[in-house]
């Protein structure tokens, strides 16, 4: 297994290799040289084909917060650059009709399935070591677990075949549409920030659906529109953003 | 009890069908899906409508600009500087350059229309207050200041939703082309002169007030301002392409241009300011070749089409693949 290259690097490496993001999503509170939180990933460098260069060490880096809205697990990166591998196809993509339940089940990717008939009594985890070989010893000895990550697991509605969605990519998707915004939902409640964003509001419901209506605060980009009308007039997303907070940084 | 802290969130939808369009590894093990990245979604609500005001902003218009020339170029021309990482942490302040998750897609949500600014009550808080505050009555003259253009508040409703839904379609083309995976990335580039209407998301051409008879960049109706451009910056595979629109008023064309540096990296603020300058000598007509420096850039015109009313991703395409060719007979020269 190689090791996590060590010192963490607070930069994506620029030594012309092509490196795909593995996994990521830890947070790092800020530090006294640091202005904001930062968030870890991990890449493996990997060839033209995508595949991965096994005696390559996985590099770990960090980056602030405000970076989140670019960085997706699965992307290729060269000299800090988004790219592709030449010869790669296209991503695997999959329309999925998930059901929402009442409250999401949101687990660690190392905690155990409880028993499923499906799997005849053999214990798993909601993602395998098998899978994504994410437990590592730097050298210093420090111990890095990627998969105490958190992630949420859901099922199609027509397979009822499971789904499990890292939390970085649920706050990036729906929560974190801007660096601003990405910043603030992790540094405090929505309810704190919001007033950063959004000065005024009025809504009023007709018979195509509701009318929203935002004041956008000075210096907030009109990009952040959907994400931010969502927060503030869905009961339902804003109770979402509230948790980010208190549910990161309280483990 | 860890030490570590890992980001935690829930989806904003409860209860209900939830609709995404993702990509997925499979974890063969488990025979389950692991979602790598949420592309786009269904809104989950029914949205009539979408409008949004802008309050006054004061755009730090050289700060942006000089970080993105500043980076370190010399040593090794033909690598592309670092867009994601820095050292030190990123200035918050520092929004321009910092992009907008324009990966994921809200599909049934309305375009957001950006209506006029309606006189506010709610104060804001003091850190977000504006230096200075401009009177309306007194930008709107232009008298003052070598600023020629009225701010976005004396921008009329409709003449904004003219501009913003040109532009606007060319931007959910790019996403399209994005959702299929044909191009990587694409963020807004107004490294010049970003015009103060929303957000800069648009450059301006250079005009002034002085001229007469009127210079092909003014739009003079329904007020007088500069002419606006959209520019974008696509990477596609290891390319870095920039696409840049001009704004067409009444039976114009619009015009479209596709610009690649020959070097690799990134389109330099005075190429893109001496690009809109030739425009504005050809009147909106882009010229070919374009009276560059040699071995600048290369670049080819992009022609509108249109399938069943709306913009067909061919053109896009079909300027790239263009754009690819071209490089190679460069290429071939050498």
């Amino acid at each position: 297994m190689p090791a996590v290259t060590d010192p963490v690097q607070e930069t994506f490496p620029e030594d012309d290799r092509l490196y795909r993001i593995y996994w990521g999503g830890e947070l790092l509170l800020p530090k006294p040289d640091n202005a904001t939180s930062r968030v870890r990933f991990w890449l493996k460098e990997v060839d033209e084909d995508d595949r991965e260069i096994k005696e390559s060490p996985i590099v770990q880096v960090t980056e602030s917060v405000g970076a989140i809205p670019r960085l997706t697990i699965g992307s290729h990166w060269r000299n800090g650059r988004k790219t592709r591998p030449k010869n790669s196809g296209p991503p695997r993509i999959e329309h999925l009709e998930i059901v929402a339940p009442p409250v999401w089940n949101i687990v660690r990717a190392c905690d155990r399935v409880p028993d499923h008939p499906n799997f005849g009594g053999i214990l798993h985890t909601w993602i395998n070591r098998s899978e994504m070989a994410l437990l590592f010893n730097t050298s210093t000895g420090q111990r890095v677990r990627g998969l105490e990550a958190w992630v949420v697991s859901a099922r199609t509605i027509e397979e009822k075949r499971e789904i499990i969605i890292p939390c970085y990519e649920i706050f990036r998707s729906f929560f974190g549409g801007t660096s601003d915004l990405s910043f603030a939902l992790l540094s405090q409640t929505w309810d704190a920030a919001e007033r950063k964003f959004i000065v005024g509001s009025h809504e009023s419901a007709s018979e195509n659906g509701v009318n929203w209506h935002i004041d956008l605060a000075n210096r907030v980009p009109h990009c952040a529109v959907p994400y931010l009308s969502w927060l503030h007039f869905d009961k339902t997303a804003r109770k979402a953003a509230n948790k980010i907070y208190a549910a990161t940084v309280n483990q | 009890m860890t030490s570590q802290r890992w980001i935690s969130a829930a989806p904003p939808v409860t209860d209900q069908t939830l609709r995404i369009v993702a990509n997925v590894v499979h974890l063969r093990s488990r025979n389950a899906l692991l979602v790598t990245k949420i592309a786009g979604v269904d809104f989950p609500l029914k949205v009539a409508t979408l409008s949004y005001t802008v309050d006054w902003r004061d755009i730090p218009v050289s700060t942006s600009a000089i970080d993105k020339v500043d980076i370190p170029q010399e040593a090794i021309p033909i690598k592309r500087p670092s867009t994601v990482s820095k050292p030190v942490d990123r200035r918050r302040t520092l929004r321009y350059f910092e992009l907008p998750s324009v990966a994921v897609k809200f599909s049934g949500l309305p375009v957001p229309t950006r209506s006029e600014r309606r006189k506010r009550f709610v104060p804001i808080p003091d850190q977000l207050q504006p230096k200075t505050i401009l009177q309306e009555r007194q930008v709107s003259v232009g008298a003052s200041g070598n600023r020629p253009a009225p701010t976005a508040a004396q921008f009329t409703p409709e003449e904004e939703r003219t501009i913003e839904d040109r532009f606007q379609a060319i931007k959910d083309l790019v996403d399209d082309l994005m959702l299929e995976g044909k191009i990587d990335e694409a963020i807004e580039y107004p490294l010049v002169r970003p015009a103060p209407a929303g957000a800069p998301t648009y450059c301006e051409f250079p005009s002034s007030l002085e001229v007469k008879p009127w210079p092909w960049s003014m739009v003079r109706n329904p007020i007088r301002r500069p002419r606006l451009a959209l520019v974008l910056q696509l990477a596609v595979k290891d390319r870095l392409v920039y696409w840049i629109e001009t704004e067409a008023t009444g039976r114009e064309y619009y015009r479209s241009l596709a610009v690649e540096m020959i070097k690799g990296g990134s389109l330099d603020e005075r190429t893109l300011a001496a690009l809109l300058d030739i425009c504005v000598m050809n009147k909106g007509i882009w010229p070919h070749p374009l009276p560059l420096a040699q071995e600048t850039v290369v670049s080819v015109k992009a022609y509108h089409a249109t399938a069943k009313g709306q913009l067909s991703q061919n053109f896009v395409l079909l300027a790239l693949a263009r754009l690819e060719s071209e490089r190679a007979k460069i290429g071939e020269k050498h």
